[in-house]
């Protein structure tokens, strides 16, 4: 058996140990420079079919100015945050993309799809429907679903907002301490 | 177990005269000599079986009190902990602990990337990850699996995450074909595109003498998958059809059944190349023809649908009668049955319209069957010479 073809089957065999390892790095790098938004969420329908171990919801955003978008469309572009607290007040900007320039009252963009009647998800969150997946303690999910009905803006997701637009979930919160 | 089943059949084929005494008593010797001990084995299993699953309850029962960084942390020390032991397994040339080492190791791939979702709350398409799944996991398989195991369950991940992706690939055949595409018409054209690639794939993972064994199983399945596709492209007219020019689709079926045609003439056994070449044209003309007579409507459509059906898998009855492959006739001749029974439910409007039409029907499986056995019995056997 040649040197050549035992180095190649370790460097097979090593690919995916460290190709997991770089998508981990990837993640924790992505965080380390982000920015922590902290968003309100409300519930979804339909709720998640796997249920128990995710649950559904939105966004919750004080929209200084709503999208306009048709019933069942989706725009492209990102939301322009013009105050943090205590509710992410935003403005819609359709059609932005990374590189575009912003307002000079935007604190933070973050980029994303838009959805009648004013919903918004961050495009690496975004399910589809403009619904969330959040994996939560199977325990839980049902305690949660009722919080989010019953006291809104009680349960919160850590936003991590990069320089790009691009945006992850940190943490979920309820009444400000992390699930 | 082995014993007592040698035991049964020496003396079954002893009374038959097939072997004589001494030959069933070395039989029955030689078994007794080399027998297994399945009940420990059995037992083994169960306990091995009982601990991991009290491991998982355990864990399960944890997990969300485990930190994340620990549950990455053994993840990725346990995926690291099975490639070093596929390694070891290919250096000392121990095939099957190596072939298992594999296969977990293609699990823990994906139940790491699943991970990583869950810790970092990732919100993506089934496909991509199972896209990431197999670019991770590829080169190792392939350059240190070599059953026919291992090739079965690693082409069928490659064509379920091909499938899974339909939505996505949907505007690049809207591109490549000029047709706009309703889901069932593109999960015919997927098919049949993954069949013909497959067989490519095969034939050029047959030239390496190791994984010859895993090619030639990795070339069945794609054959199969080849009459799949040609007969559910036959079998789809009850859906919504789609109306509009279906030049572009054939044209691309007929462009990726080009190397797969030139792959056979060039990589297949000398004996094999003439009915697999006619196999492979024949299904892309069934298939061409079944999107053609989509948009035909009510029983006139319903009819040559079936007819073509009919004619394709009696033209696959009469090669594998040809080749001596028994199996083949018979699931020929079923698929042929099948079909005019469908007909027959078709043409009478439903399967309990009256009491004559079940008796119909009835008597119509009961002559089928009749006909099916003599024919199958005509069929005869492949001599592959003595059983070594």
């Amino acid at each position: 058996m040649s040197r050549a073809f035992i180095i190649a089957v370790m460097a097979a065999l090593a690919f995916p140990v460290l190709a997991l390892a770089a998508l981990v790095g990837h993640q924790e790098f992505l965080l380390a420079n982000a920015r922590i938004l902290s968003v309100p969420l409300t519930g979804f329908d339909p709720r998640d079919l796997l249920r128990g171990h995710y649950i559904r919801a939105q966004m919750d955003w004080d929209w200084e100015g709503a999208p306009a978008v048709n019933e069942y469309e989706a725009v492209d572009g990102a939301l322009c945050v013009v105050a943090e607290t205590p509710k992410p007040r935003v403005r819609f900007l359709a059609g932005w993309k990374t590189g575009d320039r912003t307002d000079a009252d935007c604190r933070l963009v973050i980029a994303g799809h838009a959805r009648a009647p004013s919903r918004f998800a961050p495009s690496q969150l975004d399910n589809g429907d403009g619904g969330i997946q959040f994996y939560v303690p199977e325990a839980r999910a049902s305690d949660l679903e009722t919080l989010m009905r019953d006291r809104p803006g009680s349960l919160t997701a850590d936003l991590a907002v990069r320089a790009d637009g691009g945006a992850a979930i940190r943490a979920l919160r309820v009444d400000g301490r992390k699930l | 177990m082995a014993i007592v089943i040698a035991e049964h059949f020496t003396r079954r084929w002893q009374a038959a005269g097939l072997i004589d005494g001494d030959t069933a008593a070395r039989i029955v010797a030689w078994e007794a000599a080399h027998r297994r001990p399945v009940f420990l084995w059995a037992v083994t299993g169960m306990g091995a079986l009982a601990l991991s699953l009290g491991i998982m309850a355990i864990v399960g029962a944890n997990w969300e009190d485990i930190p994340a960084w620990l549950k990455l942390a053994v993840d990725l020390g346990l995926t690291a902990a099975c490639a070093v032991v596929v390694f070891v397994c290919w250096r000392r040339d121990w095939p099957w602990r190596r072939e298992l080492a594999a296969l977990l190791l293609f699990g823990l791939v994906l139940s790491g990337i699943a991970l990583i979702g869950q810790v970092y709350q990732l919100q993506s398409a089934p496909w991509r990850a199972l896209t990431l799944w197999l670019a991770i996991a590829t080169p190792f398989l392939a350059l240190t699996s070599t059953s026919r195991l291992t090739g079965t369950i690693w082409t069928v991940a490659a064509v379920i995450t091909w499938f899974v992706a339909e939505e996505p690939l949907e505007g690049l055949f809207v591109y490549l074909s000029g047709t706009a595409w309703i889901s069932t018409y593109q999960v015919a054209l997927m098919g049949y595109l993954t069949a013909s690639a497959m067989i490519v794939i095969s034939i050029l993972r047959g030239l390496w003498p190791p994984a010859r064994e895993q090619a030639g199983v990795m070339g069945r399945l794609a054959w199969a998958g080849v009459i799949a596709a040609s007969t559910f492209a036959v079998s789809i007219g009850w859906l919504e059809s789609r109306e509009g020019p279906l030049v572009g689709p054939i044209v691309l079926a007929t462009l990726t059944t080009l190397p797969a045609a030139v792959a056979v003439w060039l990589g297949g056994e000398p004996n094999e190349r003439a009915p697999l070449l006619a196999l492979l044209i024949g299904s892309l003309l069934i298939w061409s023809l079944g999107l053609a007579v989509t948009p035909m409507h009510g029983k006139s459509g319903d009819l040559v649908r079936a007819l073509l059906f009919i004619v394709y898998w009696i033209g696959i009855g009469a090669a594998a009668a040809r080749a001596s492959r028994r199996g083949l006739f018979g699931l020929a001749f079923t698929m042929v049955g099948l079909r005019l029974l469908i007909l027959y439910f078709e043409a009478i409007g439903g399967l309990t319209a009256t009491g004559l039409g079940l008796i119909g029907g009835g008597v119509l499986c009961l002559v089928l069957a009749a006909v099916g056995w003599r024919l199958t019995r005509g069929v005869a056997r492949r001599t592959g010479g003595a059983l070594t």
